[in-house]
């Protein structure tokens, strides 16, 4: 498809500048429901969104309109309706510019050519794999999951001259298990997600699930009160969590709107000196790097928090534009779980890869540090924190009593409420298992890169 | 019209390519959706985009075992790679399949039907709508000056969607329905607070009435700001009130979700194998199904092509049905009532909710406050969990009040309720009579679809009460 030429007839409906991204995928997956291999399922999906920058006044309006058809007519159609919207709008003085013209930057890692040669009959193959190793113990009673690849191509062009594209794969493995024994019930999971093939991780996916659902038999409820609190690695809630309670409050969008619980707050120490987390689009085979943004500006690795200290936003063009400080390409086209294709959207902001710095002590001593408290594997309930505040309220699954620095029994559920900022000064240590999760939200855009950590003096309600 | 046979012939042919591959059932869902998002902060449009999304969605029974394709063209040879993608895809899931999907018979439907609409959706401007988001926004700023923002979201979509299967069905419909969305954010200190009122219904511009609107709009400025006086809440077991909309979340998240046949059969939910069981106080109704004059989530057909009815869930008490998809209703042995759909064409059909209430009892608010020496009143959500399996639920109230001696006192701040679904059902003892549905929408296995929750005020004995560190 010919971008530039879709600029040229914007430009010549009025649009000072404008700015074509392309979205072309491929997905297929298996899902595993009753115990069964349900359904394969296979999406195709293709489309262009336009946005056009007219001047008015003392600034510019913004139009945005999409389309997945490409002839003239429908091209044509595009262009006019977001030429309307643009007209609807009064000036925005904030608005200087869509992306200037700059490399990208070179990430590795992005295309695993092997993901093209999988069939159906290859993936549910997998799922078959998946099913029989989550199914293996007796105590199982019910499994569910799916094995998926897709492959999609992102390209974007605009008036400045940014003009490019790149290709990606992907690769998710998922499985959620219950396990049942003398009426009672333990819930496990576990999950992968990589931009590469990687078929030794079935079985080992399958295996987590089940030791968790298994260990979390005959569980005892626990006293509330005020105690430590370790928090594993693990995508059932966390990153959601985080995503909500604290990742949110990061976009310069929201910071700029004062929705954010972190107006006024750059270069405080907000949280604990063990504490460092970074935004980095550069991670080889990492769902979230990427060699430009959904704007097209190039991808970098951005520190948000040192040491404790709140060092900086995540930004597209507008809010950097706004603020007067460099880009961090941070520009990014996602719905709610991923569920509409990324050419009907517009461009906000959003994490690539998050990463909270590894320590250098394993989990078991980080255990070994906890006279009173519980270690959770997951939350339930994470998409309710209120990402202006920062405040949100949980229950914990798959969380185990900690006494003198052992793990004694499953907990029934607990509840764990507060806010981000109180949690974060009170991280005592972190641990060197590092893990990749997605987020449910963001499910092929982003994620979330951390290891065990300690948190000190949490209220727990039993 | 010319466009809707248009549809009809692609879809008659990828049934019969379908099936000379080999397919033993195939239904087809061709949509041509109009539609509109605005996303307003204050003055400035987060977003404003309409569009038209079209699709074919081609799902395969083959010796038991599913497939499922998705396109967004409608080109001929595109249409064709989907079936034949859908064939392979169930013939793949075949291989060494040990339990074979049945459906459930259905009576065999030919109908077209359309939701009434006066001002068509698709030809009001998006200049008007967008206008319309300004007007709300400046009204819920207005209304005091610690209003620090107003998030406004205006959707609408309207379109053809057409459902045909090798079995005969042959379903045309025109759904139209618009939504407005509206958040005030007030802020006092370091102290931020926020209320969300909704607005919804079935039809064209014409059902967005400004009256209403505007009350909703004024409702929502004015729970923010009553809340920046809130109080961390106690915690521990509390009679608790609970108004409308958190009764809706707790009957669609703790009770609709546990009654989706596809978890029932799966083993999966806490109602398996409790029909005609008492599981709940006499005084608990609950009912998914509604109408086009009240219910957001209501369709006349579902996505699978079977007519929809009111399913009342629990019936005084006594677990009484589940919400049902052809195949669930064949494996668990029960009559298909018109739960199966699917975000949009690009989704298989998944069994679904609704709108989701609890019925309306005899009682007035104040006699449900009567006699609490010291209890909690609940209102408004920020969404839930629950894990249907455990029967657990935990939800945020947007707004509480401490109960003392029969009177709503102060504001708290951040109340979360959380519970066992079972005990809760069986500790409602107080049922008001003032009916109140809402729209939402209701996010499953990666699929959101438009969902209403609602009922009336309840009471709740002996319920987990929690709030911040």
């Amino acid at each position: 498809m010919d971008l530039t030429k879709i600029i040229k007839r914007a430009e010549a409906e009025g649009a000072q500048q404008a700015e074509v991204f392309f979205f072309e995928g491929r997905a297929l997956r298996t899902i595993i429901e009753s115990k069964q291999v349900k359904i394969c399922e296979h999406k195709v999906d293709l489309g262009l969104g336009l946005r056009v920058a007219l001047k008015k006044d003392a600034g510019y309006c913004l139009g945005f309109s999409y389309s997945t058809e490409f002839s003239n007519e429908a091209i044509e159609q595009t262009i006019k309706q977001a030429v309307n919207v643009a007209l609807s709008k009064k000036a925005d003085p904030d608005f200087k510019s869509f992306q200037p013209k700059k490399s990208p930057a070179t990430v590795s890692g992005l295309y695993d050519s092997t993901i093209l040669a999988i069939t159906p009959e290859n993936i549910t193959k997998l799922g078959r794999r998946l099913l029989e190793a989550s199914t293996s113990d007796k105590r199982i009673k019910t499994v569910r999951g799916s094995v998926g690849c897709g492959i999609g191509k992102i390209g974007i062009e605009n008036s400045l001259g940014v003009s490019g594209n790149y290709d990606t794969t992907s690769f998710w493995v998922g499985v959620s298990v219950v396990a049942e024994e003398a009426s009672s019930v333990g819930v496990g999971w576990g999950e992968y997600s990589n931009r590469f093939y990687n078929d030794g991780v079935i079985e080992e996916v399958a295996s987590n699930a089940k030791k968790l659902s298994i260990s979390q038999l005959h569980p005892k409820p626990i006293k509330g009160g005020i105690m430590d609190l370790i928090v594993t690695p693990s995508s059932e809630g966390l990153p959601d969590l985080l995503l909500y309670s604290f990742i949110q409050g990061l976009r310069a969008d929201n910071v700029q709107k004062q929705q954010s619980p972190f107006v006024g707050k750059l270069n405080q120490q907000i949280g604990s000196q063990k504490i460092t987390i970074i935004d980095d689009a550069h991670i080889p085979q990492a769902l979230g790097s990427k060699p430009f943004d959904d704007e097209g500006c190039p991808t970098q690795k951005t520190v948000v928090m040192e040491k404790g200290v709140l060092t900086s936003f995540l930004h597209n063009t507008y809010t950097a534009n706004k603020a007067g400080i460099p880009n961090t390409g941070n520009a990014l086209r996602v719905g709610p779980f991923s569920a509409k294709p990324k050419y009907v959207l517009e461009p906000l902001i959003g994490p690539t890869n998050v990463v909270i710095k590894s320590g250098t002590i394993t989990q078991e001593k980080l255990i070994n540090e906890v006279k009173s408290g519980i270690i959770t594997h997951g939350f339930i309930g994470a998409h309710t924190a209120n990402s202006q505040s920062g405040d949100f309220s949980v229950l914990t699954t798959g969380a185990f009593k900690i006494e003198n620095g052992e793990i004694m029994h499953p907990v029934k559920e607990a509840m764990i409420g507060g806010n981000i900022l109180n949690i974060l000064k009170k991280v005592e240590l972190v641990a060197d298992d590092v893990k990749q999760m997605p987020y449910a939200w963001y499910t092929e855009d982003a994620t979330l890169i951390a290891p065990s950590i300690l948190v000190r003096g949490v209220t727990i309600t039993g | 019209m010319i466009e809707v046979f248009h549809l009809m012939e692609i879809a008659d042919k990828a049934v019969n390519l379908a099936v000379d591959l080999g397919a033993n059932y195939v239904d087809v869902r061709i949509e041509k959706e109009f539609s509109t998002e605005i996303r307003l902060t204050n003055e400035r449009f987060d977003s404003a985009v309409n569009g038209i999304d079209k699709g074919i969605g081609v799902r395969v029974l083959f010796n038991g075992a599913w497939g499922f394709s998705s396109t967004c063209s409608l080109t001929g040879k595109d249409v064709k790679d989907a079936v034949e993608n859908a064939v392979k895809a169930a013939k793949a899931t075949s291989i060494r399949i040990k339990e074979r999907a049945v459906l459930a018979p259905v009576p065999i439907i030919e109908d077209k039907v359309e939701t009434p609409v006066r001002e068509s959706l698709a030809a009001v401007g998006i200049d008007k709508k967008m206008n319309l988001a300004l007007k709300v926004s400046g009204v819920v700023r207005d209304y005091s000056h610690k209003i620090v923002s107003a998030n406004i979201r205006y959707e609408d979509r309207a379109g053809e969607k057409f459902v045909s299967s090798s079995e005969g069905a042959k379903v045309l419909m025109r759904p139209s329905l618009v939504r407005l969305v509206i958040m005030a954010v007030a802020r006092e200190g370091e102290k931020i607070t926020s209320a969300t009122e909704p607005f919804g219904l079935h039809g064209g511009f014409e059902v967005l009435d400004w009256e209403a609107i505007k009350e909703s709009a004024i409702t929502a400025a004015k729970r923010a700001v009553e809340m920046l006086k809130a109080h961390p809440p106690p915690s521990g077991r509390f009679t608790v009130v609970v108004n409308p909309t958190l009764t809706g979340t707790f009957a669609h998240e703790a009770v609709g979700h546990a009654s989706e046949a596809d978890l029932v059969a799966a083993g999966e939910s806490i109602l398996q194998g409790k029909i005609g069981q008492k599981i709940g106080s006499e005084c608990v109704t609950i009912c998914d199904g509604s109408t086009y004059e009240k219910g957001w989530g209501f369709s006349l057909y579902d996505d699978e092509g079977v007519p929809t009815q009111k399913k009342t869930i629990i019936d005084h008490g006594v677990l009484n049905a589940y919400i049902l998809n052809r195949e669930a209703a064949a494996k668990l042995n029960l009559k298909p009532n018109g739960g199966a759909r699917a975000q949009s064409y690009a989704f298989r059909p998944i069994v679904r909710m609704s709108d989701t209430y609890i019925m309306p009892g005899d009682q007035t608010f104040e006699e449900l406050l009567e006699g609490i020496r010291r209890g909690v009143y609940v209102k408004g959500t920020r969404g839930g969990a629950v894990d249907p399996a455990k029967g657990t639920f935990q939800f945020n109230a947007e707004e509480a009040y401490l109960i003392k001696n029969g009177e709503v006192t102060t504001p708290l701040l951040d109340v979360s309720l959380s519970g066992l679904t079972l005990e809760t059902l069986s500790n409602i003892d107080a049922v008001a009579k003032d009916l109140k549905l809402e729209p939402g929408r209701c996010g499953k296995e990666g699929q959101l679809v438009y969902a209403g929750t609602g009922g009336p005020h309840i009471r709740i004995r002996n319920a987990a009460v929690g709030g911040r560190a």
